[in-house]
């Protein structure tokens, strides 16, 4: 569970607010997505939740932050690491083990588990990211995909309450994209994780979020469903995304008086309203 | 200005690239593409001799990449590797800016004016001072280009250069690009992003497990569904939605705006023509 209200973070010496006035909240099972342009606070709120902010990245907090319960920005980092699992952009920075096996067993043997559950839960990990039989490999050794699906399988195999990504796609060929999120989806429906995931792929937000932030300097300039967030395509640019071929044709066809009613929040949804108008091309 | 013949590369005796020949000529803008692990990165890195090859040649502005020194190489090709981090050294952008300038032996002269210039060109002209390590990643990864920019190579290579970039800053970065290669100079890029690719490059180089698949034009590739599935690739989104939607795409290609424009006008003409 995660709630946040009116939260504020003006870093040390810097003078507008990173954060301004921002409330939300998310539960179990809910996979939130958070985008906007450079510098429009997204990384902030990662930090405030992960409690690096300010700890790390110093600065004034205002406003109050509940991650299952207490506030992250009081905890100590052993205690926030049990509750939270965080995944960024390079899985390099993250890997730190000679092997794959050893990598995912890492945090477990951390946490002081038993040898036959981190053998079962490292095994079940590596099947549920698809990387069943590269146990002995060398992590070196894999292609920067597979190696974000290894942090994911070190993710899975906490089974986190809460997974915090920060554009954890970025580095991924669209196949992976699709996979890493796949993973995500996973986690929050079997395990019940409370997802916040930064990213920039609207098409992967619309496919797979359950709700999604905008924020445009510092401030929470739109949070609602995915079909809701196509109802505002400007807004959606304005935020730095590129709009999917589909809602762009839509958008463009209803500013023409076209298109009437709310715009269509999937590819297939598009091709069906905009082929009612042209059954003619469409059967071509 | 770089030819490849019969390249082929093992790592670890795992082989990587087999049997790979192609060339690129100045003022050509080349895109590589290819699935995760099919060798890209590898492939790039025999470009500026961070890697030799372990069969064929390679060759960049007539040097031989087995036998010249990295030094060399580095003064004609400029690198930007997918993860910026893997390339800040500095304290600051204008040191880090300095940094190749000094080591591609520019006279102290032309610093000053060169490192403005590059600063300007990737949107970072006020943050010279600033520590790139606190920058974020897309700010971060224009650090790394405009240190590129200003040492003025002949060949650019860039690997996923707007991974970490908004739309706008994505548009500046491939603008840019293209302009440098106007300018006579070879640009290879590498992404996964074919909106980019259908826009920007002259050529698609398809790689698949180490082997060079195609080299064809980007509408070629986009319009081979054999050549796409094999390469894992998906043609540019808009041009499943105009093929779904039984509508024609002007063959030249362009701004995502123009073919969104386009492709509503013909709705607009068979709607009318419905109508009547």
């Amino acid at each position: 569970m995660i709630q946040l209200e009116s939260v504020g973070f003006v870093y040390d010496g810097q003078e507008g607010p990173a954060l301004d006035g921002v409330s939300f909240a998310s539960g179990p099972g809910r996979l939130v997505c958070a985008t906007g342009a450079e510098c429009s606070g997204k990384t902030t709120l990662f930090r405030l939740l992960n409690g690096t902010a300010p700890r790390v990245f110093p600065g004034t907090f205002s406003g109050s932050i509940r991650v299952d319960g207490s506030d992250p920005t009081e905890r100590g980092h052993a205690e926030i690491g049990a509750i939270i699992t965080s995944v960024f952009d390079d899985p390099d920075s993250q890997i730190i083990s000679l092997t794959v096996e050893e990598e995912v067993a890492f945090a477990l043997v951390q946490r002081g588990l038993e040898f036959d559950e981190i053998a079962r839960r490292v095994s079940d990990a590596l099947a549920r990211v698809g990387l069943a039989g590269f146990e002995r490999r060398h992590t070196a050794s894999l292609s920067g995909g597979q190696k974000q699906r290894l942090v994911m399988a070190s993710a899975v195999a906490l089974r986190p309450r809460i997974l915090l990504v920060d554009e954890g796609t970025s580095a991924l060929d669209p196949e992976g994209a699709r996979r890493f999120f796949s993973i995500v989806d996973d986690m929050r429906a079997r395990d019940g994780t409370t997802a916040v995931v930064i990213e920039r792929d609207l098409d992967l937000m619309l496919e797979f979020a359950d709700e999604i932030l905008v924020f445009a300097r510092g401030r929470l300039a739109f949070r609602g469903s995915p079909a809701e967030a196509c109802q505002k395509p400007s807004l959606l640019r304005d935020a730095g995304l590129r709009l999917p071929a589909w809602l762009e044709l839509a958008d463009e066809l209803r500013e023409r008086g076209l298109l009437e009613g709310s715009l269509p929040s999937s590819e297939a949804e598009a091709v069906a309203a905009i082929g009612e108008l042209v059954p003619a091309g469409a059967a071509r | 200005m770089i030819r490849v013949d019969r390249l082929s590369a093992s790592v670890r005796k795992t082989p990587i690239l087999r049997d790979l020949s192609f060339s690129v000529k100045p003022g050509e803008f080349v895109a590589l593409v290819g699935p995760n692990g099919a060798g890209k990165t590898t492939l790039l890195k025999h470009l500026n001799g961070l890697m030799k090859p372990t069969a064929g040649t390679v060759s960049v502005c007539g040097l031989d990449t087995k036998r010249a020194r990295t030094s060399e190489l580095a003064r004609r090709v400029g690198f930007l590797f997918q993860n910026p981090d893997q390339q800040i050294l500095c304290a600051t952008v204008r040191e880090e800016i300095a940094f190749g300038l000094r080591h591609c032996g520019i006279p102290r002269a032309e610093w000053d004016g060169r490192i403005a210039e590059a600063a300007a060109r990737a949107d970072l002209s006020a943050k010279l001072d600033a520590d790139p390590l606190m920058l974020t990643r897309s700010r971060r990864q224009r650090v790394a280009l405009a240190s590129v920019l200003a040492t003025d190579p002949e060949v650019l290579v860039l690997d996923e250069p707007t991974s970490a970039q908004d739309e706008a800053e994505t548009t500046r970065v491939m603008e840019l690009a293209r302009g440098l290669a106007r300018r006579g100079k070879a640009v290879v890029l590498v992404s996964h992003d074919m909106d980019l690719v259908a826009r920007y490059a002259d050529r698609a180089l398809v790689l698949v497990s180490g082997k060079l698949e195609a080299d064809c034009a980007p509408a070629e590739l986009f319009s081979d569904a054999g050549l796409l599935a094999r390469a894992m690739l998906s043609a540019p989104p808009i041009v499943r939605l105009a093929r779904a939607l039984g509508l024609d795409l002007p063959a030249s290609g362009g701004e995502r705006a123009l073919l969104v424009r386009s492709l509503a006008d013909q709705v607009a003409a068979l709607a009318r023509r419905e109508a009547v």
